[in-house]
């Protein structure tokens, strides 16, 4: 501050004095500028509009006393401090001019240099106090002020409560939304004022020393409070300061949320079931459709009508696949879809998908090409059906896009570290190509590239889109290059662990369907008579005799009258559904039967479906319409242990063999008379009834079924008849004359024999014991294995002797 | 439309003989190889089912007398038991349009039948 140049004012008609002070100032030492006046009006001119640092003014002065001067000064808001300079101590003076904002005075005889500087000093800090006391009084207004505006209009209300309960404060703009006036309230207490969300109890606890939160309804309207205590000095309590505001629209928007969230999630459990539903819905009559397509197809038509049939199964095929491709896809939306890690042949998988439009590309006269790197790994570990997925898909678009030339899948290893190999795969076609400005938006769904190409290639759309997030979900990407007239090529990378073969189960290689279902006895839980007739038909072929149960509850009621090596179950049945039935037969049956081995099969083709199944206690899963060649595949990984070599079963028979002849049986024509016609068809063709061996297992290789001759007969019961006459009339002779070439050795006769009536016992039912006649066959041909022959002749008499009785009693049942 | 069936055990005969008279054919039966060529000649069947192993004649005879002794072009339908490819292949060398595997589904063959009678009319 001393290096500030001062600014002094001295108002003096006294030419000595004036030199007095100048030079006293001089000799402070302090830098100035020194303005002098010498009279009251030229005093008052210098003083006026400007501050100095400090001002001398001298009382007598022409026109006027400084006093005078002084509250001029002062009265035009010049706040630079004043010092009145007296002639002879006058103290009365001297009073009167600090009373009217003189800051200090100093007699005449002390204008030293040393007096004046310190006098000068003392007034500039003074000034400098002043100044900064302004400042805080400006800002501390300012503070105030703002805090008054934020209080007066923020939506809260602001208030203070002492000791004995009473308001000491009430402000803020919320007094208005509660209507409360906020003169009525203040002074008064607590307990005066109604409708108000200040609670006493509140206010007492923050009494206590304790910060109170509270929430308030009242009027429709929620209000948040905070009580804080106010400390005295010795930490004692002396009031509580508060602040409540309404929170009503957070409430509501709370309310919203929640409420929106509780819809979303409903939303999200109403499409799944939705989707379950629809599948349901749509795949149970197209599970009609389609197999009674398959059946139609297989009977005789005319060319027009096969054609329009072929046209039938092509449509109702592509439907499924749409179907598919929805349920996909909102199965990805929803994230739910998972893959799997299994081993299998990276080559088989493209060969199979390659041969898979082996026939359309011929068709089209397109070339296939498969283009493989020797360097693949042979096992690869991943989801072989989501892979064959993305294949058939880019595939299928390749062929159906191209008229001509040739469609390559190509198979490259890119890199191979660690148990892992990246393997890139291209689909290219000499199709009609891609426009460049759709390239971009052939993978969003329902695109496709052209408006016309879905009027002119059919396809929803959504099959690239499926593609390609399949393929991102498990971490690989997909690219397409394409040039429109010179086809389209789409790659794309995916990353696997390398199997050992060894982890790669039986060969993958399926051998063509020679396997046979026809040793099993199976129970079909099926309400829907149109499933029934495929389900019939189906077994019809396979030769393998099926009963069938309307409902859960008759399904679990045949189980333990009769023998079943495996359970088809339907979910939704009329009286009790799959899943009740399951549960019941997995706790409530004789320890034997719960065992046995179910399949549920279902037009809830969702995973979730898929869960809930296995859950129940089903051991596989099937979702209609299924194919054949899938549901025999599971019917015989399920019934695995069941089949057991030949011998095995044998000796099981010959143990079982004296009471087996005890047995009572019926004929299906004893079912009630008023459904015979369709039930003779349906309905259990011989039922065993033996309730003290109830739970041993019947040996169903040995039971006749006349399923077969139904069907054929088509209602026809003479045709059945005479057919058992005939059986009854030549079989016993034939068996008898086998037992003789045999003790004869003639082998030749033997064979000719167990050739001529091998047939005969496939008509009633017993194929496993034309598996053991075709043996006889076969070893009496090759001249081997005579003890074995021995075993079967004989087999076969006890067979013959078990199946006369029965056929005899089924006859007497039909006449 | 007269179809003979050729086939030595009766059970199959009559299951045969069941399933395509119903289907509104005229069925004709020979027990043996012998009692079929006598009818082959004498009936003139519009298509002929036979079995392979028959006494007298085998069904590969049979075909082979009806194509080249008799000169007839009679759609002809083998009926072989499982496993019997080789004889098969053998039958339609000699001239047999079609086969059916043993046990059959009598639809099939009336399937098959009525296939061979479209494209031989």
């Amino acid at each position: 501050m001393s290096e500030q140049l001062l600014q002094i004012l001295v108002v003096e008609d006294d030419e000595l004095d004036r030199m007095i002070m100048k030079r006293a100032l001089l000799g402070s030492g302090m830098k100035h500028d020194l303005h002098f006046a010498e009279d009251h009006e030229s005093g008052k001119e210098a003083a006026a509009g400007k501050e100095y640092d400090c001002i001398f003014l001298d009382y007598n002065l022409p026109g006027g006393t400084g006093l005078e001067l002084l509250k001029e000064i002062r009265a035009a808001k010049n706040t630079s401090p004043i010092i009145l300079v007296t002639s002879q101590g006058d103290e009365k003076i001297a009073v009167e001019a600090m009373k009217n904002g003189a800051n200090d005075y100093i007699p005449k005889s002390l204008l030293s240099a040393d007096g004046i500087a310190q006098s000068v000093r003392f007034m500039v800090a003074l000034k400098a106090q002043e100044k900064q006391r302004l400042l805080l009084e400006q800002q501390l207004k300012e503070t105030e002020r703002r805090l008054k505006t934020v209080v007066a209009n923020a939506p809260i209300i602001l208030f203070a409560i002492d000791e004995k309960e009473q308001f000491t404060l009430f402000e803020g703009k919320g007094l208005e939304s509660m209507g409360i006036n906020k003169e009525a309230v203040t002074g008064k207490t607590i307990k005066d004022i109604q409708g108000i969300p200040i609670h006493v109890e509140d206010y007492q606890r923050a009494m206590q020393g304790e910060e109170v939160t509270s929430v308030v309804e009242m009027d429709n309207k929620f209000f948040e409070l905070f009580y804080t205590p106010i400390h005295s000095d010795d930490n004692g309590v002396t009031g509580v300061i508060g602040v409540a505001s309404d929170i009503t629209g957070h409430k509501l928007a709370e309310e919203e949320l929640k409420t929106a969230m509780t819809l979303a999630e409903e939303t999200a459990k109403l499409k799944e079931q939705f989707l379950a539903n629809m599948s349901h819905e749509i795949r149970t009559p197209m599970n009609g459709i389609i197999g009674l397509t398959r059946i139609l197809l297989n009977s005789q038509l005319n060319e027009e009508q096969l054609r329009f049939l072929q046209s039938i199964k092509v449509c109702s095929d592509n439907l499924l696949v749409i179907i598919n491709d929805i349920l996909d896809l909102s199965k990805i939306e929803a994230g739910k879809m998972s893959f799997e890690s299994v081993p299998f042949r990276i080559q088989d998988l493209a060969r199979h998908a390659v041969e898979l439009f082996q026939a359309k590309a011929d068709e089209k006269s397109i070339r296939l090409v498969t283009k493989m790197d020797p360097a693949l790994p042979e096992a690869l570990c991943g989801d072989p059906t989501r892979l064959s997925q993305i294949l058939n898909n880019l595939m299928s678009n390749a062929i159906k896009f191209t008229s001509e030339g040739e469609v390559s899948l190509g198979i490259q290893l890119r890199s191979r570290r660690e148990g892992q190999v990246t393997v890139d795969f291209e689909i290219k076609d000499s199709g009609i190509g891609i426009p460049e400005g759709s390239l971009n938006s052939i993978f969003e769904s329902f695109t496709q590239a052209g408006t016309d190409t879905t009027r002119k290639f059919g396809g929803t759309g959504l099959g690239l889109t499926i593609v390609k997030r399949l393929i991102e979900l498990q971490g690989g990407n997909i690219g397409v290059r394409s040039k429109v007239g010179s086809g389209t090529t789409f790659y794309f990378h995916l990353s696997f662990d390398i199997a050992t073969s060894k982890q790669l189960e039986t060969p993958v290689v399926q051998e063509k369907d020679s396997s046979t279902t026809s040793h099993l006895r199976i129970l079909v839980a099926e309400d829907n008579p149109i499933n029934q007739l495929i389900v019939k038909k189906l077994f019809a072929d396979w030769e393998t005799p099926i009963e069938f149960a309307d409902n859960g509850k008759i399904a679990i009621e045949k189980l333990q009258k009769s023998s079943f090596d495996l359970v088809l179950m339907d979910i939704q049945m009329p009286e009790m559904d799959g899943y009740t039935a399951v549960q019941k037969i997995r706790t409530e049956l004789p320890e034997g039967l719960r065992k046995i081995p179910i399949m549920a099969m279902t037009a809830h083709a969702t995973q979730n479906e898929r869960q809930k199944c296995f859950e129940a206690g089903m051991d596989e899963y099937i979702s209609k319409p299924f194919e054949p060649l899938e549901l025999k595949k599971k019917i015989l990984e399920l019934t695995k242990s069941n089949t057991l070599p030949l011998e095995g079963r044998q000796e099981e028979f010959s143990g079982e063999k004296q009471t087996s002849d005890m047995r009572t049986i019926k004929g299906s024509v004893s079912s009630t008379e008023q459904d015979d016609h369709k039930n003779s068809l349906q309905k259990p063709d011989l039922v065993i009834e033996n309730p003290s061996t109830r739970v041993e297992p019947v040996i169903p290789e040995h039971q006749i079924n006349l399923s077969y001759l139904k069907q054929i007969a088509e209602g026809s019961e003479s045709f059945i008849i005479e057919m058992i006459e005939m059986f009854l009339n030549k079989t016993p002779v034939a068996l008898e004359k086998m037992q003789e070439s045999f003790q004869q050795q003639n082998w030749e006769e033997l064979k000719q024999i167990a050739h001529r009536i091998k047939p005969s016992f496939g008509y009633i039912g017993l194929p496993e014991t034309q598996k053991m006649l075709a043996e006889i066959e076969k070893l009496s041909d090759e001249h081997t294995n005579p003890e074995r022959v021995k075993e079967l002749v004989g087999e076969i008499q006890e067979v013959g002797k078990s199946v006369f009785v029965q056929l005899k009693t089924a006859l007497t049942g039909m006449k | 439309m007269k179809v003979l069936v050729c086939e030595d055990d009766e059970m199959v005969l009559k299951m045969v003989e069941f399933k395509l008279q119903k289907e509104g054919y005229e069925v004709h039966l020979a027990k043996d190889g012998k009692e079929a060529l006598e009818k082959i000649s004498g009936l003139r069947p519009d298509i002929i089912i036979t079995d392979i192993m028959m006494p007298y004649l085998t069904g590969l005879e049979i075909v082979h007398q009806v194509r080249k002794q008799l000169g007839l072009i009679t759609p002809i339908i083998i009926v072989s038991s499982i496993g019997l490819e080789k004889t098969v292949l053998e039958a339609f060398q000699l001239g047999a349009d079609d086969f059916i595997t043993k046990p059959f589904s009598p639809n099939e063959l009336s399937v098959r039948v009525k296939k061979l009678l479209m494209k031989s009319a």
